[in-house]
């Protein structure tokens, strides 16, 4: 069945015109139905995509964020950790399927950090915009696209009427946008699924940060808890990756 | 009809569609014909206007045209390959021949695939109906008896009684039974065999009208007699000889040129005129099983001016949709002065569909247990993204051997051109992977400055005394940092190549109010910067 599938897209995929048209909607159902059979073995549910930290997942509704939902995340101040957080979320939506595109209106994404954070690199899409029409048109097209796993930009000059296309076509292409926003949004009318405020707070050992739910459908609001970014546990999850190549390394030396 | 400039500038007519009718014979001075065809009232109103030396001529007479006759040929070759990998020109024989007005075609063994050599041949009529073209078609042992046949078969009903002879809609087919070498040629006149007007003079003076006659002479005789030109001939007929059909090699070339009849400059009707011209081409690549990777789109105003649109393709592509949705996004990016006259397309660079595909997908792909779609999916976003916001604005990163932070990451465009790619890869490989590793080790912030940002900063003591260690304040815009906490320093030192040494000592700190930002302190005189944000 799997195998059919697969060809079956292809072929359509090289006839043009008339053909693609008709075969299409065949095997937007067959696929459809594929994805029923695999959810269903999974438990029935679609799966959720974790925050990374299970401090946040308890307090979702949901245990995680859905594909297709947009995530804020509001910043006090530039350096308070909502990036890594939403880079977090990031990584658990990627490890599951398809790259991750960062829409990037200022120039100031450095990507080491997100590699520190466990993303594969290679598969990262940067997009650079200038304009704040083309900032909202970017993150349009990317969430509609079904190939991307999550989006994530810093993301302060879209106006509301911006988020509200935003959250349709997210829901359309099932792609998981994650914008990390200035606290002055906070007076805005949200759209997004769930809103997070993000404080850092003065460190004891690690690196603390207040995270409140500002809002999430179906969970109260106000929930606050607390989140310890620990740098040696990002560390451990580049380690694999590391440990693979450097074994690698080692058998082609030899 | 058509005519030529022949001899000493007499327009002579080369070629008529129904020579019966109206008298018209080939080698008939045009203006005999054309007075001709007025008499018989052909031509009624419809009269051409022509410039200069041009003669005023009826409509259904036609420049010939050697040149654009060839090209058409060979464009029809590359639709024959339908039937037959082997498609050639006349002349691909026999380069001497200037105007070549057969096509052949290998099809040795390739009956099977059409339920018999009958059914070929009725498709191969039955294609060329459907493009609105009568041909007359022969199907024999060799190059030479099928050219024989094709030409002069027809009209020779003797000798042929047991080839299968059909008629379709204009157009004539034969076929000869296979295996039996000259027979089916022996009635046939000795032009048949492809020879040069003299030699064919020279065999009438000699009686000599029909190739069974001439098989009858010894072959040495006529080598020396006629030159060897006539034996190869009389070998190539017989299938006694070797003939290579060598196919027209066809630079390809994936032009469109449009001139609009009325000058626009809305961009649907832009759009549909071009959708239109590239559907043509689209046609052509597909055929060949290629794909788009690059297009260049020439808008002509009125004036003179032009705009070009260039397209880059992430993954090749055939469809129409896809490319037009590309080019759409250009078209509303531009803003047109003057209405366009006139629109050239050129596809500058193609690939192969299936196999360009794997390659490029290989790196976002392998991890991921994605399908087909979402992969084709992707590839238009990326493409959709680079049409609008250029190629400098869709990025992969790469990590750099440079040691100063704002050059240790390359930003490169995804979509490249095939050459670009493969130098990229090259480097690629030899990059130490063992530098990635040890750099990454390193905390870094996710953002960092386009240019680190001069800071104010409070001391206990004097800027110039403080050797080492932190201020105690730092200024930003309007707000002032009190620094809680650090670590550091590291030390970087580098860039005396690029004539602009930079000595820093970078510390993350983290301020009372918990945000941490990365700062360093030029070594040279003290100054302190803002680099980036742990955000």
């Amino acid at each position: 069945m799997l195998a059919l599938l697969a060809r079956t897209s292809e072929v359509t995929w090289m006839l043009p015109g008339s053909v693609t048209s008709a075969s299409g909607g065949l095997v937007e159902e067959l696929k459809a139905r594929l994805k029923q059979w695999e959810t269903a073995g999974r438990g029935g549910e679609q799966p959720r995509v974790s925050s990374g930290f299970a401090a946040l997942d308890r307090i979702l509704p949901e245990q995680g964020f859905r594909r297709g939902a947009l995530v804020e995340w509001l910043e006090e101040a530039p350096g308070s950790g909502a990036g890594t957080l939403a880079l977090s979320a990031a990584y658990e939506a990627c490890r599951q399927a398809g790259p991750l595109v960062v829409i990037d209106s200022s120039g100031q994404f450095y990507p080491p950090a997100a590699a520190w954070a466990g993303l594969d690199l290679s598969r990262l899409i940067l997009v650079r915009t200038r304009q704040p029409q083309d900032e909202a048109w970017a993150w349009d097209q990317v969430l509609r696209a079904a190939g991307v796993a999550a989006v994530l930009g810093w993301v302060d000059r879209l106006g509301s009427r911006d988020l509200r296309r935003l959250q349709l076509a997210a829901e359309t292409g099932g792609v998981l946008g994650l914008l990390v926003r200035p606290a002055a949004a906070r007076s805005e009318p949200c759209w997004a699924d769930v809103r997070w405020l993000v404080q850092a707070l003065p460190a004891v050992s690690e690196r603390r940060l207040r995270v409140e739910l500002l809002r999430a459908r179906g969970s109260l609001a106000g929930v606050v808890a607390e989140v310890e970014l620990d740098h040696a546990a990002s560390a451990l999850r580049l380690a694999p990756s590391v440990a693979l190549s450097a074994s690698l390394r080692r058998s082609a030396g030899a | 009809v058509l005519y030529a400039a022949q001899a000493r500038g007499a327009l002579k007519v080369v070629a008529c569609a129904e020579p019966a009718q109206g008298g018209i014979y080939v080698g008939m001075p045009v203006a005999e014909a054309s007075a001709l065809a007025r008499s018989r009232g052909k031509s009624r109103a419809t009269r051409r206007k022509t410039s200069g030396a041009e003669p005023d001529l009826p409509a259904m007479f036609h420049r010939y045209e050697p040149l654009a006759d060839r090209r058409a040929l060979e464009e029809l070759a590359g639709w024959c390959e339908q039937f037959s990998p082997l498609v050639g020109l006349e002349d691909s024989t026999a380069p001497e021949s200037a105007a070549p007005e057969s096509l052949l075609l290998d099809v040795t063994g390739l009956a099977g695939l059409f339920h018999g050599e009958a059914a070929l041949v009725e498709q191969v009529v039955r294609q060329f109906d459907a493009r609105g073209l009568g041909v007359r078609v022969a199907l024999a042992d060799s190059v030479g008896a099928a050219w024989a046949l094709a030409h002069y078969g027809f009209d020779c009903e003797d000798s042929l009684e047991d080839a299968e002879k059909s008629q379709l809609a204009g157009s004539r087919s034969l076929l000869a039974p296979a295996g039996e070498g000259a027979r089916p040629l022996a009635s046939l006149p000795v032009d048949a065999l492809r020879l040069t007007a003299e030699t064919l003079a020279r065999l009438a003076e000699l009686g000599i009208h029909r190739i069974d006659q001439l098989q009858a002479l010894s072959r040495c005789g006529l080598a020396t007699r006629f030159g060897p030109e006539i034996v190869r001939r009389l070998d190539q007929a017989l299938g006694q000889a070797e003939e290579v059909i060598s196919p027209p090699r066809l630079a390809p070339s994936w032009e469109a040129d449009w001139s609009l009849e009325h000058p626009t400059d809305r961009q649907d009707v832009l759009a549909a005129a071009i959708g239109e011209q590239l559907e043509k081409l689209l046609e052509k690549l597909v055929s060949r099983s290629e794909g788009i990777q690059k297009l260049i789109c020439r808008l002509q105003s009125e004036q003179g001016t032009t705009t070009d649109l260039t397209l880059g393709l992430f993954r090749p592509s055939v469809r129409l949709k896809h490319v037009m949705e590309l080019i759409k996004l250009r078209l509303e990016n531009i803003r047109l002065e003057q209405p366009i006259v006139r629109l050239q397309l050129s596809i500058t660079a193609t690939a192969p569909l299936e196999y360009e595909q794997r390659e490029l997908f290989e790196e976002i792909s392998s991890c991921t247990a994605s399908s087909q779609d979402s992969l084709r999916q992707l590839a238009g976003l990326i493409d959709r993204l680079t049409s609008r916001l250029g190629g400098d604005s869709v990025l992969r990163t790469r990590s750099w051997p440079d040691p100063q932070p704002e050059y240790a990451w390359r930003y490169e465009p995804w979509i490249q051109t095939p050459r670009a790619t493969s130098a990229k890869a090259e480097r690629k490989k030899s990059l130490p992977a063992v530098e990635d590793k040890k750099r990454l080790r390193l905390e870094r912030p996710l953002r960092l400055a386009h240019r680190p940002i001069p800071l104010a900063v409070i001391s206990v003591v004097p800027a110039s005394l403080a050797v080492d260690g932190l201020p105690l304040y730092f200024r930003l815009g309007h707000e002032e940092h009190r620094i809680a906490r650090h670590w550091g320093p590291e030390r970087i030192e580098t860039g005396w190549w690029r004539g602009r040494l930079a000595r820093r000592d970078y510390y993350r700190v983290e301020t009372s109010t918990g945000e941490r930002y990365w700062l360093f302190r030029q070594l040279q005189d003290g100054q302190w910067f803002l680099h980036g944000w742990f955000d």
